[in-house]
This record gives structure tokens, sequence and C-alpha cells, in this order.
């Protein structure tokens, strides 16, 4: 028994990407070399890949997925719409024209010299990890997406990754680009069907020019046997800004490891979560905040809610480079736990080297108030209809800051439902 | 004088118990194996018991490797080249202060420790370990008229064969980890306490550590155990010379709490740091556990971390009894090239159990300061409650302030909060202070009591003194 899953990779051809095939070759040496992570790795202490032990997982599974799109499909997103289906860029699906954004296969912006080859794989440190190097070394193909100077488009545009084949092993990659001054909103929809088991691995890496600005939505929303280990690389230029918000819903195993770099004066990062885990599902946010220069700021609010025998791991880490005087830096980290048999981990971490900052954790793990649902009951509420709200707002707080369209109703909904069908963990 | 200037006097100041007593010596040859093992129990006239212990915890030690996970760096630890015993030459049999010798007496004089026990503050017994052994135990006989026992953990392997051998161990398991394991074989003294049902020890205990020899570790043990509904109230006190060679100091103590029982804990640790190129120092690897093995017990462990050039330490209360209660209050402060990564772990079991974590980092110089923290809730923890808190203050940017905090909960009616945070002394309060008339230099150190209050408040009366002074010696020049 080996204890790895049994991965079916595509061949690469020799001569796909050339500008990126150094880098993809040096990826897939250092994978061959990498031990799959257990929980002797710190990174995975908590979080158990047991079950993807000895399971197959086939990079040239396929399956249609325009049922599941027309299930997921944002309105919003209509006509600037990207879609993935099983790892692979769909042009069928994909229906994409907008003015000040540029969208290319990575084939093709990788073909040569280009805005593209000269920020590809520059904005993560995820080099060594297993599954990032999974991703560079092995995606089929992926997206760039290229925002002009000063370009600002109205609504979001929407990354639609789906999956609908069974024992799929799926790699897309997105390459985002926005330059000085540039300002736009990104949906990243992760979908999947019910009932068939397969491993994603999304790798996402956003670079922000001078005074750019990206608004990026990221809604997991995998099957419910789906695998979900992704890895998100943002790099931030001189008073660029970040607004990233990650909302956790599906799956079956889903791990989330953001790490943002503040690489230039005045930088903002809000890296802000929500994370619901009922039944046995295992959800794990790992990011980091890397101030590398002065007076950049950050702020991050990840809540999570675990029902049923779920897990919910958070560990946010704030490095300070002593340069990067300064820094104002917050998170937080708030559990609310609803069942007797769920399991919460958090780490919040802080590692400073430089003396004028303002660098500031707090990290909760609680229940329903007492106080709080006694005001209820004593309204005429029930107990689960207290139950139900108080929940509801304690989730609020991460969806209320979500743009209003149909994305925040959607998630209203899920949350909603989330809510009413963690009442059936309620001791009678 | 600019602000940096300020911190800078603050913190650099001599050691001033850097100097070294010329002393005969009984040392056994570098090394570790079985037979210096052997030697070592056979010179200490154990019991078969203590022997196989020790073997025991060796043999185990050899599968074991160091552990590396700690903020740390250092180079690789010779564990050959060190002496496991080196005793000065002493008159057999000490029945009285007037047999220790008067070097020795003078030694504990100069570090302002008086072993006659006219000297004393009236109220403080005191054992005195040097190397690795004790030299003199202050206050027994009164102290037995109260029912407890104090005296030097050899002694009470000898007198108290029973106690020993149910406690010893059990709170740290000699496979516990690399340097209790280390410990278990080797350790040559440390302190005993036993204070029995319902008695309230009447004076505060204290033991006072002293690393003299250049060449031999100090591998010291602690055992306390406190019966139903006593207390005792514990201090230790530790310095070392100067030399310019690295010395291992792997101590375990262990406390054990029953029903109702309340055992406090205090540290103030000052070994030598080495110096501002960080060459020398104590390498302090120590494993402190307390267990509230009984309903309503409760432990507090107070740490004030000023000296070492490595400091790994984590002293742990594991609530077992329901009601029972955890306490750690840490001021840890780093110089130099000083590396510290201390913390706590609470280890909530029983029902209703509650801890308090209050941790005060300064870190100035090139030094590095990790807070690692665990509070676990297990299932069956109903109801238990935990706060942290957490903060670091940084003087300048060649240092940095480091926290890893862990927290596992597997019960949901438990309340768990942390908060940490890292800033430094703030422009806007030394204005204040200014202001009113307060010079710079004095408002930086107001500054700094006032922010480690919290921890220094816990202190027995005559070690908060001591630890003020401490601070503001260990942080000289450093401020402003």
């Amino acid at each position: 028994m080996s204890e790895r899953p049994d991965l079916k990779l595509s061949a690469v051809p020799p001569e796909a990407f050339p500008v990126a095939a150094g880098v993809r070759s040096a990826a897939r040496t250092r994978f061959e070399a990498t031990a799959f992570p257990s929980a002797r790795h710190e990174e995975w202490r908590f979080t158990s890949l047991r079950s993807l032990w000895n399971t197959g997982f086939d990079q040239d599974a396929t399956a249609s997925a325009a049922a599941l799109l027309a299930e997921v499909a944002l309105p919003e997103t209509d006509g600037r719409r990207i879609v993935f289906v099983n790892g692979r860029l769909d042009p069928t699906l994909t229906d994409f024209a907008l003015e000040g954004v540029r969208m290319q296969p990575l084939s093709q912006a990788l073909a040569g010299p280009s805005p593209a080859s000269s920020v590809f794989d520059t904005a993560h440190t995820f080099s060594g990890d297993w599954f990032a190097d999974l991703n560079t070394g092995w995606f089929t193909d992926g997206v760039f997406l290229h925002a002009s100077r000063h370009a600002a488009p109205q609504g979001p545009i929407g990354i639609y990754h789906l999956v609908t084949a069974a024992d799929a092993l799926v790699l897309p990659r997105v390459l985002f680009l926005g330059e000085t001054g540039s300002e736009v909103s990104l949906i990243e929809f992760f979908a999947g069907s019910d009932g068939i088991g397969y491993l994603t691995v999304p790798f996402t890496e956003t670079v922000l020019a001078d005074n750019a600005r990206l608004h990026h939505y990221r809604i997991q929303e995998d099957g419910d046997l789906g695998a979900h280990i992704n890895r998100c690389g943002s790099l931030l230029g001189r008073d660029a800004d970040l607004q990233s918000f990650t909302i956790s819903l599906g799956g079956r195993l889903f791990r989330n490891d953001f790490r943002a770099m503040l690489n230039g004066e005045g930088g903002h990062a809000t890296l802000d979560g929500l994370v619901l885990v009922h039944g046995n599902q295992i959800s794990d946010t790992h990011s980091v905040l890397h101030h590398m220069q002065p007076n950049c700021t950050s702020h991050q609010l990840h809540k999570c809610i675990v029902d049923g025998v779920g897990t919910s791991v958070f560990n946010g880490k704030i490095f300070v480079d002593s340069i990067a005087q300064k820094t104002d830096s917050f998170q937080e980290n708030h559990n609310l736990q609803l069942s007797h048999h769920g399991m919460v981990y958090t780490k919040p971490q802080l590692e400073i080297f430089a003396d004028d900052v303002k660098c500031s954790h707090g990290a909760t793990v609680g229940q329903l108030d007492d106080e709080q649902m006694f005001y209820l009951n004593s309204r005429g509420l029930s107990a689960a209809e207290t139950r139900y709200l108080l929940t509801l707002g304690f989730a609020s707080q991460i969806v209320n800051a979500l743009p209003a369209g149909s994305m925040r109703d959607r998630l209203a909904g899920r949350v909603d439902d989330y809510t009413r069908k963690s009442l059936s963990f309620v001791p009678a | 004088m600019s602000q940096t200037d300020a911190l800078d006097t603050f913190v650099t100041q001599p050691y001033k118990y850097g100097f070294v007593t010329e002393i005969e010596y009984e040392a056994f040859p570098k090394g570790l194996n079985e037979d210096i093992i052997r030697m070592l129990s056979a010179r200490k006239e154990e019991p078969e018991f203590m022997l196989e212990f020790r073997l025991k915890a060796y043999r185990h030690w050899l599968t074991m490797t160091e552990p590396k996970w700690p903020n740390v760096s250092y180079p690789d630890i010779d564990f050959q080249d060190v002496q496991y015993y080196s005793a000065p030459v002493l008159k057999p049999k000490l029945d009285s202060l007037d047999e220790v010798d008067p070097i020795l007496l003078d030694t504990y004089e100069r570090l302002g420790i008086p072993l006659s026990e006219q000297k004393r503050l009236a109220n403080v017994a005191v054992d005195a370990v040097f190397d690795s052994v004790s030299v003199a135990t202050t206050f027994k006989a009164k102290l037995l008229e109260a029912g407890v026992i104090f005296c030097s953990i050899s002694e009470a392997v000898r007198e108290y064969p029973d106690l020993v051998k149910q406690y010893l161990g059990s709170v740290v398991p000699a496979g516990d980890n690399y340097y209790a394991a280390l410990n278990s074989a080797v350790f040559t003294d440390g302190s005993f306490v036993f204070v029995p049902k319902g008695v309230k020890c009447p004076m505060e205990l204290s033991t006072y550590f002293r690393i003299n020899n250049a060449e031999s570790g100090q591998f010291e043990r602690t055992l306390i155990i406190a019966e139903d509904r006593a207390s005792v109230s514990y201090l230790e006190g530790c310095t070392a010379p100067q030399f310019s060679k690295n010395q291992l100091h792997a101590a375990v103590v262990e406390l054990v709490a029953m029903d109702h029982a309340e055992i406090k804990y205090s540290t103030v640790q000052n070994w030598y740091a080495g110096d501002e190129k960080g060459v020398g120092g104590i390498y302090n690897f120590v494993t402190k556990r307390g267990l509230c093995k009984g309903v309503g017990s409760k432990i507090s462990w107070t740490q004030v971390e000023t000296g070492s050039s490595i400091t790994w330490k984590y002293p742990s209360v594991i609530l077992k009894g329901d009601n029972s209660i955890g306490e750690f209050y840490s001021v840890a402060v780093t110089n130099n090239r000083m590396q510290a990564d201390t913390g706590t772990k609470m280890i909530h079991i029983g029902k209703n159990t509650r801890s308090t974590i209050i941790s005060k980092g300064i870190s100035a110089g090139e030094s590095h300061n990790s807070y690692r923290g665990l509070v676990k809730i297990a299932k069956g923890a109903e109801n238990a409650r935990n706060y942290s808190v957490c903060d670091s203050m940084l003087i300048g940017n060649r240092c940095s302030a480091n926290t890893f905090p862990y927290i596992e909960s597997a019960n949901s009616t438990a309340r768990v909060e942390h908060e940490a945070t890292t800033s430094k002394i703030g422009e806007d309060q030394i204005f204040y202070l200014q202001q009113r008339g307060i010079d710079e230099e004095n408002a930086v150190s107001l500054i700094i009591n006032g922010f480690v209050k919290d921890v220094f408040k816990e202190l027995p009366m005559e070690f908060a003194v001591e630890a003020t002074k401490l601070l503001s010696i260990k942080l000289e020049g450093s401020v402003g």
C-alpha cells in the first residue's frame, strides 16, 4: 500500500509552453523528489490526507459539464465567463469579451516572451510544495488575464472550475496581471458533481502592479466526495490593494493555502474567509501575509462554523521583514462549535522582525451565547429559530461584506441551508 | 539622548554573577554510557529501582533524536563532551551549616543568597544546589515540625524511596522528550517537597541553582507533591559564571496537586546568556509540568526568563481533576544573540477546568523571542475555559518576536480566547511622560515596568523586587 494517491498524469509535450519549459521541468523534478505530505509535516499536522492514499486519479478523465454550469453560473458574469471543465479550458462554454481585460489561454500567452511570461510563477513561494509542483509541472492549459493600465471594467469576471468526471485529477492554472491603476473584480467558482470522487489542485497567481486593485472572490462548492487542495499566491506592488474573500461550503476535504506578498510600499491586503463544515468534512485554511516593504497594512477575518463530526483548521501567519516598518496588521479568527463531535484547530502565528509595527491577532473558540439565546427565547422564538438566527448572524459578517448581487444572494441562501441543516444535530 | 541610545544604555549591563568559585572537585570523566550511570547511581547510594529508572531512560534516550522544531539555532551538542557528575568535595554528612565549606557559603553570600539561617528573611527556606549536588538545605527541621518534607532529591531517594518511586516520572515520563529522557538518566540533584494533607506550608521554599564548573552540565530534578488541601509556594533562582563555552542545563520539574491542593511555582532564571557576540552561555532545555490530579486543585507557574543563550521551556499544566485551575505568567527578555522559545501547554481533561495564560516577551539586540503555546480541550472537558494574552515588545529592528499559539478544541461547550499583539514603545507614551517632567530613560523604564506588571504582581514579594531590578539591568542601554 502506498501512502499517496496513484496519479495518472498526462504526458507533457516538450514543445508546449516554451518560455515556461524550464520552470515546469524544475517543478517536475522537485515533485518527484518530494514525499507526499503526512501529519509529520507541520503544515499538515491536523489535516489527514489518508483518504487520498491508494486512490487513483486520472488527469485525462472527461465528462460534460454544461448542466453543472447552468446550475452555478451567476448572471453577472454572462459575457465575461471563463470555464474550466475537469481542469481544461473549455472554449465552447467560455464566453468572454471585456474591454480593458485580455484573456488568452496560457498555451498562447506563454508561447514566447510576453507580459505573461515575465510574471508567470513569480507570485508565490510554494516551490517544493508537493501540490504546487504537481500543478506547475503538469497543468495542461490555463488562462492568462491581463488588465491594461487604468482599466476598470464594470461587473465581475467569472472563472468556473467545474469537475464532472469521476476519479478525475484536475489541475487548473490561472494567472492574473493587473497593470498600474487597474481595478478588476474576479470570481473564482469551484463546483463539482456530487457522488463522484476527484482531486482538484487549482493554482492561481495574481500580480498587481503599482496602484492596481483586485477584488478576488473564491467560492468553493465542490461535490460531496471531492477533494480540493488549492494554492493561491499574490504579489502586490506599491499602493496596490487586494481584497480577497474565500467562502468554503462543499467538498469532503478542502485545503486552501493563500499567500500574499506585500512587495511595495503602502500596499494593502484583506484576506477574509468563511468556512462552513458539517458531516465529516475537513476544511483547512492556511494563509501567509508577508510584509516585505514599509507602510503596508493587512487585515484578516476568518470565521468557521463546525457541525457534525467536521474538522476546521486555521493557520494564519503574519511575517514582517525587518525593513517593513510602520506595518499595521490585524488578524482575527473566530470559531463556532455547534456540535459536540466537531474539532477546531487554530493557530494564528506572528513572526516579526521590525520594531515600529502594530501587529495583533485574536482567536476564539466558542458556542452560541446562552444569554443571547435566552433573550431570543424570551421574545417567543423557538430553540430552533434562535439557533438558526444566531448562526446566520455569525456568518453574515462575511457574507454582508460581499458586493450585492446574485453571488451574495446565492451565498446567503447556502448559509441559510447550512444553518437549517445543522439543526438536525441539535441534541433534543 | 535619542530614543535608541537611551534604550541601548538600558539593555547592556555586565552580568554580575559571572565569577567562578575556586573549589576542589570530584568529577566523573567526560562522556555518557551505562557505566557512568551505574557509577552515578552508586556514588549517590541509590536503591536499585533508581538505577533501573535511569538505565531505562538512557536506553530510551539512545533511540530518540534531538528536537529540531523550536525556533532556535545552535551548533550540534556533543553529549560525550560533558561531565555528568561534578561536585565540590564535601565532608561527609552535613549535620549543620557550620560544616558547609566556607568557600561555598561565601559564594552564595556573593550571589545574594546567604545560607545561614539567621541572615535569611525569616520565612524562606533554601535548598542550594551547586553543580551536581545540593550543598545545603535550610530550615529543614522547622519544616518537618509542620510535616513538610523539604530536602534534596538525592536525600529523598534514600530517605523516602516509596514516595519517590510513586511520583517520580508520573508527570514527565522518562521517555517524554529528548531532554527529559537525558535528565531521567543522569539527573544529579534537585529539590524534593512533600506537603501532607491539609498542611499549608509555613514558609516559602526555594532552590538556588548554581553552575560553577565549565565542563559540567547541570541536570536537576525537582518533584513537588501537595496532598489534599495542602498548599505550597516554591521559588527557583539560577545563575552561572561567564565561560566562553556553552554549557548544558537540562532540568525536569514535576508537580502533583491532589484534591483542592495549590502549588505556586516561581522562577527567576538568570543563567549566563553569553556575551554580545553570542559566545558562551547556557543552553537551557527544561521540561516543567504540573498535574492537577485532584478535584479543585490549582497549579500556577510564574517565570521571569532573563538569561540563557538558548531557552527551550514550556511549563505546562494537565488539568485532569474537575474544577481544577492552571495559570501561566511569563516575562521573557532576550537581548544580544539570545534565543528563547518558551510558552506553555494547558491540557484540559476534567470538567469545568479553567486556565489563564499571560505572556510578555521583550526582544532587543539581535535576539529571537518566540512564544509557543498549546491550549487543548479534550472531548470530556465540559465547560472548559481558557483565556490567553500574549504581548511582545520589540526594541530595534534586528531582533524578532514570534508567536505560535496552538488551539485545539474537541468540545463544543469550551470557550477559548486568545489574543496577541506586537508593538514598540509608543512615541506618544514617551512624549506624554516627558511633558509630565519624567526624563526619557525613566519614561522608558516606567513603560516597560507597566508592560510586565501583570506578571510581576504574581511573584512572591522578595522575587518581585529582584525581578524588577533584573529587568532594568538586562534592558539597560537598549531602550530610548
